[in-house]
């Protein structure tokens, strides 16, 4: 008797298979179709529930950040037993496409038992529906579903190792500045018609006073600032990009810092988003904006420890081979 | 409630654009600060290419919006072709033409079915979802993928067109036109999307351009500011089209100017279709190794205007690539401003950031 209520309730589960609602990454933009029109996965009683509470499995869709695993460890932890972990896409599988990427774990089964798996970038909307009839299965012949394995010690290693990697970067000596640099602002040195663009040297003291009076001048758009690393030549250059608001023309300034001392004025009382993009360079090239009420990690919070990813002497393809990979990955 | 408290919103929250999350210092049922938390789909795309040589790069160019993959692909395209000093072929800039503007229909689509579902109408959502699937179909016969299509690459597209293709084309805008005159009437005339929405989020095109934003949020606070028609790239200065603005800058009119976008969209594909018929040259070949220089592209995405800046020193591999965010000044700098100069609800707050439209995966990159 027993047994057989037993039965029921697992038929009755497998006809409501509901999914914890995280579009954890790019393998969420097919299941709009899926679950709404054309698709209607409705009929499969399956449902994004809002709460892990009410869950039955987790999905992972695409890459998983460091970030984001943290979360899923977290929300796989508050979803009631037997819970299921399934694994669309090829990130979560092998690290696809981003098998070089320093702020991503490259699989999903590292941290968890895996009921079903979903290949392809992105999986087409059918390969999901062979997915879902598969778990419906597994609900119905009562499996246990799946667990979390040993993955915060995993974690805590590899942060552990970036942090040390971070503190031998910076105890190294940088290279002597060597590097012509002409100041040729107001005139252009060189000019792009077609992308409006208009490149002009400028040395640090000078870019604010030169970035307020291209503003005085109709320049009132802060587009981007980028940061280009020169380990042999000692200097990391910075380009500001601004645009005119009448006919949308561009200067880029270009200046350096001397990698010894990257330090530079921060622009963020004239150009409000510059606060932002600031701290975005700060993080991932390591130059430093005086005056900047608040630099500190964004968006390598949580998903990188080691020293400024996006410098040229910061070989992240060899370290993450060697700690993900084992050393042995596409020849490297 | 009363008095000051935290809430943390997303980013496994059914309001949350995306996976992003916010920090939110509430005071009873308004929202007084909102701090973004970012970096969950963080991949570093500026390091990773730099590792891979120029013919494998351009797969990474467009994967950090999946909604709108095609103008970022297209940028970048247009990027190392200034690089390589290369012209491509008429066709190939009309066929990159058409896709970005399929891309933009698509990606409006599915922002009408976030932003009706932070309002609560539900139907409406799903036929903006049947018109984008249509869209899919056809880029997977075209290119022979749904999302990501990657056929704009250096020097032109990647294979030719097929045989029938003017002919499904100008078909397909047709049905995608009538669709969306649905799910518009049914939006835009709605009573309970006029009052979720009018007066809610209001910005002015001068100051959301002051605080780096662009695109659909600037037009619809009444500035005509489109890359497209300021810096034709592609063949935009041979096609006719009108730039659509709004007049309060409220969430309703950047609705509008999303919608109007949409037909003027169809217009230019239906002009541009004209001009790209299978056979003859779609490709110019590209070296294996470029010579030292700088690569530079400007492109209306759906978000505003992105660019892309390829630095080369010569070599197999690009030196450096920075990439634009068009979502990052939405959500930090406009979402402040918003907040700050009216009263935003923790109801109203989903829907502000929907009418925003941020893709969150370009603000980490």
């Amino acid at each position: 008797m027993a047994s057989l209520l037993r039965r029921l309730v697992d038929w009755a589960r497998s006809r409501s298979p509901w999914m914890i609602h995280y579009c954890a990454a790019c393998g969420a933009v097919e299941f709009p179709p899926l679950v709404m029109s054309p698709l209607d996965w409705e009929r499969y009683g399956y449902m994004p529930v809002p709460s892990p509470r009410q869950a039955d499995f987790v999905a992972g869709m695409g890459y998983l950040t460091r970030k984001t695993v943290k979360l899923m460890i977290n929300l796989f932890r508050q979803t009631p037993n037997p819970k299921f972990v399934v694994a669309g896409c090829n990130c979560t599988a092998t690290g696809g496409l981003y098998w070089d990427s320093y702020a991503t774990y490259k699989r999903l089964d590292d941290f968890f038992t895996v009921s079903g798996w979903v290949p392809g970038c992105m999986p087409m909307p059918d390969d999901w529906t062979a997915l879902i009839t598969d778990l419906r299965r597994q609900i119905y012949e009562g499996l246990k579903g799946d667990k979390l394995k040993d993955a915060e010690e995993f974690i805590a290693r590899v942060e552990e190792g970036e942090r040390k990697w971070r503190e031998e970067y910076f105890a190294k000596p940088q290279p002597p500045v060597n590097y012509a640099f002409k100041e040729t602002y107001p005139e252009c040195e060189e000019r792009y018609e077609r992308v409006k663009l208009c490149v002009t040297s400028v040395r640090r003291e000078r870019l604010k006073t030169a970035l307020a009076e291209l503003k005085e001048k109709g320049f009132v758009l802060l587009s981007n600032i980028d940061a280009v690393d020169y380990p042999k030549n000692g200097v990391i250059e910075l380009y500001y990009f601004v645009e005119n608001k009448d006919d949308s023309s561009q200067v880029a300034l270009k200046t350096f810092v001397p990698r010894s001392e990257p330090e530079i004025e921060s622009v963020h009382d004239l150009y409000p988003n510059a606060l932002f993009i600031e701290r975005e360079v700060y993080e991932m090239m390591g130059v430093v904006f005086k005056g900047h009420p608040e630099l500190r990690k964004w968006i390598l919070d949580g998903n990188w420890e080691g020293p400024p990813p996006l410098r040229k002497d910061v070989d992240t393809a060899t370290y993450v081979v060697k700690t993900f990979y084992g050393g042995d990955k596409y020849g490297r | 409630m009363a008095g000051r408290y935290t809430l943390y919103f997303g980013p496994q929250h059914p309001g949350a654009p995306g996976n992003v999350g916010f920090r939110l210092e509430m005071e009873g049922e308004r929202v007084v600060r909102a701090e973004l938390i970012p970096g969950f789909l963080h991949r570093g795309f500026e390091k990773m290419m730099e590792n891979r040589k120029w013919e494998n790069s351009y797969v990474l160019s467009y994967r950090f919006c999946v909604e709108d993959p095609d103008p970022f692909e297209v940028a970048y395209a247009e990027a190392l072709d200034m690089v390589f000093k290369v012209d491509p072929p008429p066709k190939a800039k009309y066929f990159r033409m058409i896709q970005a503007e399929f891309s933009r229909i698509a990606s409006h689509m599915f922002w009408t079915h976030f932003m009706l579902g932070s309002v609560g109408l539900r139907t409406p959502a799903y036929w903006a979802l049947a018109a984008r699937e249509e869209i899919l179909k056809w880029f997977a016969w075209v290119t022979g993928h749904r999302i990501y299509h990657n056929f704009s690459v250096p020097g032109g597209i990647r294979s030719d067109v097929p045989q029938d293709f003017q002919s499904r084309t100008l078909d397909l805008t047709y049905r995608v036109e009538d669709l969306v005159k649905d799910v518009e009437k049914a939006v835009l005339g709605n009573r309970v999307f006029k009052r979720r929405t009018r007066g809610v989020g209001v910005i002015k095109g001068e100051t959301a351009l002051r605080l780096g934003a662009t695109g659909p949020v600037v037009r619809g606070g009444g500035l005509a500011y489109d890359v497209r028609k300021l810096a034709p790239y592609e063949r935009y200065d041979s096609v006719n089209f009108e730039v659509p603005v709004g007049e309060v800058g409220d969430a309703y009119d950047r609705a509008l100017v999303r919608f109007r976008e949409v037909h003027e969209s169809l217009k230019i594909i239906r002009q541009a279709a004209m001009e790209v018929r299978p056979g003859g040259p779609y490709r110019v070949k590209i070296p294996l190794t470029a010579p030292p220089g700088r690569g530079y592209a400007r492109v209306e995405s759906a978000r505003g205007e992105y660019t892309v800046h390829v630095t080369s020193v010569g070599g197999r591999s690009p030196y450096r690539v920075r990439f634009k965010s068009p979502s990052m000044p939405l959500l930090t700098t406009v979402l402040d401003y918003i907040i700050k100069n009216e009263e935003v609800t923790i109801a109203d707050f989903p829907v502000v950031l929907a009418s925003l439209d941020p893709c969150a995966p370009d603000i980490d990159r």
